[in-house]
């Protein structure tokens, strides 16, 4: 510090540049440091140094000069230290650290050309910017720690440098992504990548730089900037500023982003609703924003923005989930613990994704500490989780491991009950995730997970299913523009039905997909106005659509299985974040999507202009092993722009569109454990749709508020359904049940967000319609005449309010209210008789609507205090779901009795549902 | 700890009924919107005979059977400039006027115009075969999948052509019902007044100890041979009757048709089928919806019709078989109904005479015997249901035409 005053001082000095008194000199140098050579110098010399020691390492050299300048011996030595050196008239050698102390005043010092003499001698030089700090400086910098960058030059014309470095978490070592480092006073900031790493583009001299992150303490530092440089900073963990640091990170992205519809949703935030039997659920999170609705109370599967619940690519680690839930719904498939966040494109869905209409549930784990072990137990009325993160090497490579399990069986087995003792419901999943550091460039990471649900309706039939994924991701850095990534996953979905309770009809039935992809990404960063993100995908599909085979040698059970269906999907694409100005944004992107169903397999031909029945059938061609059978593919165009209105105010603009190549086929309004996955062959087309969407983005109070009013229109085509009564499982000829219609939804997002202070929370609702339609020549392929009718998750009226209130530290309230439209359904309106038999008839598709929905949970969530030094810190978690006790009906069915056609309705959670939870962190 | 434990189990019943059977109740709200539609039911066949097309409507819940579409004009085309023209027998029945039998490769379809002058007509419909045969019909002692003894009705069938694939089999059966509780003797009121009211037994006027009854099949019993290497039905089951089912005590007989179905038609049986057996299971709660047939209205595109206007194949075969013949010296399968001997109370005034007064008139018990040794409240006669006592509330007491001993 005290060198400051002292270089201002210099700089007034008159003198002469070093040339003129050249004085040649030899040295041998051997094994020496800087400090050394330098005191050798004085010795056989007449020079004098003056220098701080702690500028200089002891790093020694070895060099021998002959008879070359004393300038030359010292820009040699000196070139890999940020030092600077003057050397006066009275052969006094000055080092300086970073800057360099000019012999004559820069031209326009005095703000007018200086003449003359001088001029010779600048002519040959290239017009220095010298770096000047006293009109920077103020008062309040002072106590911040400063840091210099770069060795200045003379003959570096540019203002401008850029600054790259790594953020990393200075207790585990892992890199601090998304951190926020703004420059003070201008609008330069930036925000770290995946691997810690940031660039900016500061000017030369003082820059006051801020940092800020969820979890991470915010620091500043007075850096000085003389020449582009290397900044690493190692951070400590901020725990108490946690939620306002996440809330605020999100904020401006909300507004500066320039896609529309997408929402993140950390893991923290999950625990600010109340939980549903004990459980955090960040997918449960998903469903109080809008656009996203489930079919009901414990319905697996979610309808996004009108879209059915197969049009919902969900990737955990970028693996596809086949079935995100335990329990029909009830509970979601991953461990709490070990998710890190889950980012939901509804709207914009970037090029790199494909395959599904409706929207993407990016699902990410965390990386596993790699300084310390570290661990979470949480144990509810029905579950217990745990995870734990074990260093493997240390500061590089770490392990994540969950587990968790209900343990269901015994509660059932001490029930009074029979007709519930002799029942069963379970399930396990277990998730294993080692990410490494190889060094500054490499990274990778690999993670696997499997989970099973195991239940049993009547004691005779046992079903199971099972979800089965790994990943294994390779990112690298080519360079501070330039960045790829490999990625290798594979997922497989099964279930199993079991049953055993006849003489001699017993089976075992089993459907399974299975889907490989390998996908290559490259992204580079042209300059300042775009950001390019380019890749290619291939993924394999294996389906075996139904086998059923006799359980015993007894049992009469034909044995069938449905030949396997194989289908590749490939896709190219290319992505642009384009920034025309400070205001308008764009993102460009582009995909052409490529699928090819594949042999062996043997299709019927149906004759031309008839319905697809049995009758129908002209030909049956057969198709070898790997035989293309039929192909479909197209572009598809992301394209999404921003414009800031004002600071905190933005409109937005997207188009999208997409095709699906797998469909469900279910004859259910939900996710149904027995629902099969059919690929697309030469009768069934893929599935396309097309949105627009366009919103206003508004923050008010820096950031405390945010608003957002987002609308969308959708129309899709090739949408699949089904004739009525349509037999699913287990039908070597489905094309015959299916009918392929259009769909159209429209809608308007409203969600308003307090982030911070003791009340915080958001209110979200939507208006919007989901509509199908099923058209035909042929009568029974047409639904409602042929027009638009409700899908059977249109739910017009949809509105959450989601409420936390922080009455200390450690004790939150948290609330959620949800109220949506009933759904709609076909409802038996009066008999008839045929043939003897007495029917029902239905009502038009959808015609009804069951109640309303309305619910109103509460939560407490109570912490230990927060001593710094404990061994662990641990909270309970009370809540009562369904605190209003509203009986909702999940359906209405009707039951012929004793020849009377009755109404009932079926509930799932009618009562109010208490729930206690321990967690423990360690 | 025990508020904790209630509750836990309270939630696993309730998640656990969900699973099972949902938590079920009665639904409240109104179901207010009540669709009148025309109900085609027409089976024509290649069966030389006045061919039925029966027309009814659509009916409430609440209502207690159809009404009939009385007064339509029925016709049916057969493609090439034949028609046939159909007369109302009896209200919404109409035969055709003269009989007819359909043939193969004729494209015949459907035309009704009915009183308020809607029209409406059919898909073409043809033959799927020119015949078709039972090949044997047969019934055997056996135990069933669930583990219920009885008898079992079977079918062979079997197309050299195979061009059959879907049958559908309806069947009539007709059995010996044999009143347990039947005297000679019967109760007739003779006189009735304000306060008393004369009664006396008398010999049966007419035979109700041995009845003959008759039901129809009321499921849908369809087979699809379109998998199978053969077009043959083999040892194919029709029926089942429990042991334990009345209708076997004495002599049986069942007429088995056998219907050769289009593609279409099978479907909408199918389908038919897959509505009616609504089930309660949470997985496989089919999309219901109205059940378009072939027969669509020419004056409103969105008016529903329901029913189907079927050409087929049609054949028939009859079995009979006594009781002794498959249980020779078993028990007899329990009657029908608990038959227990009552005394009711003859007092009381017109309007408010106890059981027997009320009972008598709607025609719900059967005289027994006098009651011998009365017990306090009780009457002079021993009454029985009138099931047990007379056959005729069960059958007819006329021997059908093609009965054989």
């Amino acid at each position: 510090m005290r060198i400051v005053p002292t270089i201002l001082l210099l700089l007034f000095f008159k003198s002469v540049v070093g040339q003129e008194n050249a004085t040649n000199i030899s040295l041998e140098i051997q094994n020496k440091s800087i400090k050394e050579i330098l005191s050798e110098f004085e010795q056989k010399t007449d020079f004098h140094f003056y220098f701080a020691e702690e500028w200089l390492d002891n790093k020694t050299i070895s060099k021998t000069y002959k008879n070359v300048s004393v300038e030359f011996i010292l820009d040699d030595i000196l070139k890999n230290t940020p030092i600077n050196f003057f050397i006066s008239w009275d052969k006094r050698i000055i080092l300086t650290r970073n800057n360099i102390i000019y012999g004559e005043l820069p031209k326009d010092f005095f703000g007018i050309t200086i003449d003359d003499k001088s001029e010779a001698l600048i002519e040959n030089e290239t017009f220095a910017n010298p770096v000047f700090l006293k009109e920077q400086r103020n008062e309040s910098n002072l106590n911040i720690e400063t840091i210099r960058i770069g060795k200045e030059k003379k003959d570096l014309s540019q203002k401008r440098f850029k600054l790259t470095g790594f953020i990393t978490n200075a207790k585990t070592g892992k890199p601090i992504s998304n951190l926020a480092i703004v420059v003070k006073e201008t609008n330069i900031g930036t925000i770290t990548d995946e691997a810690g790493y940031y660039e900016l583009e500061l000017t030369s001299g003082l820059n006051l730089i801020e940092t800020s992150s969820l979890g991470i303490e915010n620091i500043k530092r007075n850096v000085i900037i003389y020449n582009s440089g290397k900044l690493d900073l190692k951070l400590n963990e901020n725990y108490e500023q946690l939620k306002e640091v996440v809330i605020r990170a999100g904020a401006t992205k909300n507004v500066e982003d320039t896609s529309t519809g997408n929402v993140r949703i950390g893991s923290e935030e999950s625990k600010n609703i109340p939980l549903v039997l004990g459980e955090r659920d960040v997918l449960k999170v998903a469903t109080t924003l809008p656009g996203v609705t489930t079919a009901g109370e414990g319905a697996a599967g979610f309808n996004v923005r009108g879209g059915k619940t197969d049009q919902n690519l969900i990737l955990l680690d970028d693996a596809v989930v086949y079935n995100p839930s335990h329990f029909f719904g009830v509970f979601q498939a991953f461990n709490p613990f070990a998710i890190r966040d889950v980012t939901i494109y509804k709207g914009s869905i970037p090029a790199e994704y494909g395959g599904r209409l409706s929207s993407v549930f990016d699902i990410r784990t965390k990386d596993a500490n790699n300084q310390e072990f570290k661990g979470e137990v949480s144990i509810g009325p029905v579950t217990a989780n745990a995870v734990v993160e074990l260093p493997i090497s240390k500061g590089k490579g770490g392990l994540l491991l969950g587990g968790r399990g209900a343990y269901s069986d015994w509660i059932l087995k001490s029930l009074d009950e029979s007709n519930l003792k002799n029942s069963q419901a379970s399930f396990y999943d277990f998730i294993a995730k080692y990410n490494h550091q190889i060094d500054d460039n490499n990274e990778i990471r690999a993670s696997g997970y499997y989970s099973r649900d195991a239940f049993s309706m009547t004691s005779d039939s046992l079903f199971s299913y099972t979800n089965r994924l790994f990943s294994l991701n390779w990112n690298r850095r080519f360079n501070e523009k330039s960045s790829g990534s490999v990625l290798l996953v594979n997922s497989q979905y099964q279930f199993n039905i079991d049953f055993d309770g006849s003489i001699n009809q017993n089976f075992l039935q089993r459907f399974q997909i299975e889907e490989t992809e390998l996908k290559i990404q490259l992204s580079h960063m042209f300059n300042e106005a775009h950001k390019t993100n380019y890749g290619i995908s291939g993924k394999l599909y294996s389906v075996l659509p139904g086998k059923i085979e006799p359980k015993g040698t007894d049992d009469l059970i034909q044995p069938l299985s449905i030949p396997k269906e194989k289908g590749l999907e490939a896709a190219i694409f290319v992505s642009d974040d384009f920034k025309v100005n400070e205001k308008l944004t764009f993102d460009l992107g582009f995909r052409y999507s490529f699928y090819a169903a594949l042999g062996p397999s043997s299709q019927r031909v149906y004759q031309d202009n008839l319905p697809k029945t049995t009758g129908t059938v002209i030909d049956t061609l057969s198709y070898d092993k790997n035989e293309v059978i039929e192909t479909y593919g197209g572009p598809e165009v992301r394209i999404s722009a921003r414009y800031l209105l004002a600071d905190d105010f933005s409109i937005k603009a997207s188009f999208n569109n997409a095709y699906q190549f797998i469909h469900t086929l279910s004859n259910n309004t939900t996710v149904s454990p027995i629902d099969t996955w059919k690929l697309s062959d030469s009768h069934i087309k893929p599935q396309q749709a097309n949105q627009f969407s366009l919103g206003l983005y508004k923050n008010i109070d820096v950031n405390e508020y945010e608003f957002s009013l987002e609308g969308f229109y959708k129309k899709q085509q090739h949408t699949l359904d089904f004739k009525s009564g349509a037999n699913l499982l287990l039908n070597k000829n489905i094309e015959t049940e299916i009918l392929q219609g259009e769909g159209k939804a429209y809608g308007l997002e409203f969600l308003v967000k307090k982030n911070n202070g003791k009340l915080n929370g958001w209110m979200g609702y939507t208006y919007s319609r989901s509509l199908f339609k099923l058209d035909s020549e042929f009568d029974q392929e047409r639904v409602n005449d042929g027009q638009y009718f409700p899908s059977n998750f249109d739910k017009p009226h949809d509105f959450s309010l989601v409420l936390n209130y922080k009455f200390t530290r450690r004790i939150s309230l948290s609330s959620n209210f949800v109220y949506q439209t009933g759904r709609p359904v076909t409802f038996p309106i009066g008999n008839y008789v045929f043939n003897n038999s007495e029917y029902v008839l239905y009502s038009d598709r959808n015609q009804f609507r069951i109640p309303n929905y309305y619910r109103l949970d509460i939560g407490i969530n109570l912490e230990g205090n927060h001593k710094r030094k404990k061994f662990a810190h641990s909270f309970w978690s009370f809540s009562v779901y369904n605190i209003l006790g509203r009986n909702n009906p999940y359906s209405v069915f009707f039951v012929n009795r004793n020849g009377e056609i009755k109404a009932f309705q079926s509930s799932i959670f009618a009562i109010p549902i208490p729930s206690i939870t321990y967690n423990i962190k360690f | 700890m025990q508020f904790i434990k209630n509750e836990a189990t309270c939630f696993w019943s309730i998640l656990l009924m969900f699973i099972l059977y949902g938590c079920v109740e009665p639904y409240e709200g109104t179901v207010k919107d009540f669709d009148d539609v025309l109900v085609v039911n027409a089976i024509i066949t290649n069966e030389y005979k006045r061919q039925e097309v029966l027309l009814t409507r659509s009916y409430r819940f609440e209502d207690n059977g159809p009404t009939a579409e009385k007064n339509a004009t029925v016709i049916v085309l057969d493609g090439e400039g034949g028609t046939f023209n159909f007369e109302e027998t009896e209200p919404g029945k109409y035969l055709s006027v003269n009989p007819f039998a359909v043939e193969i490769g004729m494209n015949y379809s459907l035309s009704i115009t009915t009183v308020n002058g809607n029209s409406y007509a059919s898909n073409t419909m043809q033959l799927p075969v020119s015949s078709t045969t039972i090949g044997d019909l047969y019934a055997e002692r056996i135990t069933n999948n669930d583990g219920i003894e009885g008898m079992g009705i079977f079918v062979d069938s079997f197309d050299p052509l195979g061009k059959s694939f879907y049958y559908r089999h309806e069947y009539e059966e007709t059995y010996i019902i044999i009143a347990p509780f039947w005297t000679p003797f019967d109760l007739v009121v003779v006189s009735e007044g304000f306060l008393i009211f004369g009664m006396r037994v008398i010999l049966r006027e007419r035979e109700e100890k041995l009845c003959y009854g008759t039901d129809l099949s009321n499921t849908i019993i369809l087979h699809s041979t379109k998998e199978l290497t053969e077009d043959r039905l083999s040892r194919y089951n029709v029926r089942f009757i429990d042991r334990d089912n009345y209708i076997l005590s004495y002599r049986y007989s069942i007429l088995v048709k056998q219907y050769v179905q289009t593609p279409e038609a099978f479907s909408y049986y199918e389908t038919l089928k897959g509505l009616s057996q609504s089930s309660e299971n949470i997985f496989s709660e089919d999309q219901p919806g109205f059940l378009a047939g072939n027969i669509f209205s020419l004056n409103d595109s969105k008016e529903n019709v329901a029913g189907f206007f079927e050409i087929a194949t049609v054949t028939e075969k009859r079995i009979f078989f006594n009781y002794e013949d498959f249980f020779p010296g078993e028990e007899l399968p329990p009657f029908l109904k608990e038959c227990d001997l009552i005394a009711p109370s003859l007092e009381g005034t017109v309007g408010s005479r106890s059981l027997l007064n009320a009972i008598f008139y709607e025609g719900m018990v059967s005289f027994y015997d006098y009651n011998r040794n009365p017990g306090p409240n009780e009457g002079p006669y021993l009454m029985v249901r009138s099931e047990c006592g007379d056959c005729t509330t069960l059958g007819s007491n006329r021997s059908p035409d093609f009965w054989i001993e």
